[in-house]
């Protein structure tokens, strides 16, 4: 008979608060929040993002936090298991947990590509290599001839993007075939500083910029902290504000993704998750509210002007990262070494985001099947490397937007919804009470115990039906894809219908054998 | 920039401080996961 290894663990608390927060520190809080705050009433965003972190972020982060130790105790690294924990009387539950895996699986396969953007843009900014190009036009052609998407006098072909794609692959896998604490820990104690610096040194770059252009007096930076944070108070009787702002908490967190369960999954039962959580949330909203608030959109303004920045705000989280800000930093002395710093730190976020996504899946492997981690990650390298080929070759097609709103939006808020209910009603808030205190280094305040029964969940029904209503039945029936896209968008839920029916195929196995080997033992 | 921008500047940035170095501080000063 097989025998049963150790699990791996974290080495320190620092780690695994580093590794969450790297989890959650991604291209969204430098990006997607900025844009988001600008968009939606400015400075008065930030009540329903605060009221919106207290009542489903945090709430939400304790959760999964105490969930994923819980599982733990129990050999069990990914909601299947999990979700069966909590839940024995249940045959069903653990297939629910599948979303746990799926998702992260689904992230990555887009995400990865993405993120091996932000590190050829990087050595591109050393070398000059963007630099020809000077007006958003021109970087806008830039970044589709490196896509793939067109030939021009910049690029003949994807074979770069291919290229780094490649490198970023490769350096995911050596992360995570070094396990826990010595593959993901370490490299986050590194990254999450590094990525710091390089942002603070950003934020003090634009915060000094002051007037560049004497002839255009108002174009200063004041006036870009004042676009971002004046307060329109009448956007607050809007909605779509604060379904935005409960989005971007939501979103910005990592929770609903399973990668927290997992990661608390290798905690001791005795090692404390209130703190923890917390600590991790907070670091968190550092990158996104200071540091991410204070580069991208005041830069944009002092450079674009009072006009046209309202467009650029609103032009997506590629063309601001990637057209927008390259030219703003080309425009200053020392350029080539500001657009590395800005392109290495969205790969640090990146890849502190995506190696936590691989984990489930290869804690999986390892825990509900017992192969060891090189062996998994192996597994989990070549089916993640195949399924990695249609997002490259299929860009243009619609292929990542849709595994983005399948994987990265509605499993995240369905999974999210699920395991608050098993948490507060099923598991039951006494049980869980005590559960989220074992060996807690600070109390939750009383009236979470409220929150997390009855505002968290009321809270999660209401977006998912909002967003259902509103955003995602056009999505779901292909409303505006013209008839060229739709066969691309058939075959990508095909294929993610595939890769749920294995998974769920993996779980029946993995519990039969269980049983079997159970029944032997006893 | 106007009062109702820095005020709401100061806000979010003062909570989410306050919240980080609180949190970091009390996680430096108790015990080590096991």
């Amino acid at each position: 008979m097989a025998q049963l290894k150790k699990r791996d663990s974290w080495g320190s608390r620092l780690g695994i608060i580093m590794a969450v927060a790297g989890s959650a520190i991604g291209l969204g809080n430098f990006l997607r929040f900025p844009a988001k705050v600008a968009s939606n009433g400015g400075g008065a965003f930030m009540i329903p993002y605060f009221i919106s972190l207290f009542l489903l972020g945090i709430p939400l982060m304790w959760i999964e936090w105490t969930l994923g130790r819980y599982g733990g105790g129990f050999e069990h690294g990914t909601a299947p298991g999990i979700f069966h924990s909590v839940w024995r009387k249940s045959r069903f539950i653990k297939y629910f947990g599948i979303i746990g895996i799926f998702g992260p699986l689904v992230i990555f396969i887009y995400y990865t590509y993405i993120e091996s953007w932000t590190l050829a843009y990087s050595i591109f900014a050393l070398s000059g290599k963007y630099a020809g190009a000077t007006d958003q036009a021109q970087m806008q052609s830039f970044l589709r001839g490196f896509q793939g998407l067109e030939r021009n006098v910049y690029f003949n072909g994807f074979a770069w993007a291919y290229l780094f794609f490649l490198i970023t692959f490769i350096v995911n896998l050596s992360v995570i075939c070094h396990g826990i604490k010595g593959g993901i820990e370490r490299f986050c104690k590194f990254a999450m500083p590094l990525l710091f610096i390089f942002a603070v040194i950003l934020m003090l770059r634009v915060i000094s910029l002051g007037t560049p252009d004497s002839s255009r007096p108002s174009w200063n930076i004041a006036g870009g902290l004042g676009f971002l944070w004046n307060p329109d108070l009448l956007a607050l009787k809007s909605a779509k504000v604060w379904l935005e702002a409960a989005g971007q908490v939501f979103f910005t967190l990592s929770v609903g993704i399973g990668v927290i369960l997992t990661y608390a999954s290798y905690l001791s039962k005795g090692d404390d998750v209130v703190l923890s959580g917390l600590t991790a949330a907070s670091t968190n909203e550092i990158a996104e509210v200071i540091l991410g608030g204070s580069i991208i959109i005041p830069a944009a303004f002092v450079f674009f002007g009072p006009f046209d920045i309202r467009s650029i705000a609103n032009s997506g989280v590629f063309n601001l990262g990637f057209v927008t800000m390259p030219l703003i930093l080309d425009k200053l002395p020392l350029s080539q070494l500001l657009g590395f710093f800005w392109f290495f730190l969205l790969f640090l976020a990146g890849v502190t985001s995506s190696v936590s996504l691989a984990q489930p899946a290869v804690a999986f492997l390892e825990d509900e099947f017992n192969i060891n981690r090189k062996k998994a990650a192996l597994i989990f390298g070549i089916t993640a490397f195949i399924l990695c080929q249609p997002v490259i070759f299929f860009l243009g097609k619609g292929v990542l937007d849709e595994l983005d709103f399948w994987g990265g939006t509605f499993f995240l808020v369905l999974f999210a919804t699920i395991e608050t209910i098993l948490f507060g009603w099923v598991f039951g808030m006494e049980n869980a009470w005590d559960e989220i205190h074992k060996g807690a280094d600070m109390r939750v305040p009383w009236v979470y115990k409220f929150i997390i029964k009855y505002v968290t969940p009321l809270f999660l029904f209401f977006i998912l039906g909002m967003w259902l209503w509103q955003e995602w039945l056009p999505i779901i029936f292909m409303k505006g894809v013209s008839a060229a896209a739709r066969p691309y968008i058939l075959a990508t839920r095909l294929g993610l219908v595939l890769i749920f029916a294995v998974l769920a195929i993996l779980v029946k196995v993995a519990w039969r054998r269980k049983r079997i080997r159970g029944a032997a033992k006893g | 920039m106007n009062t109702g921008g820095v005020m709401l500047l100061t806000f979010s940035w003062g909570v989410i401080l306050l919240l980080a170095i609180l949190c970091f501080f009390r996680v430096f000063s108790k015990k080590e996961i096991r």
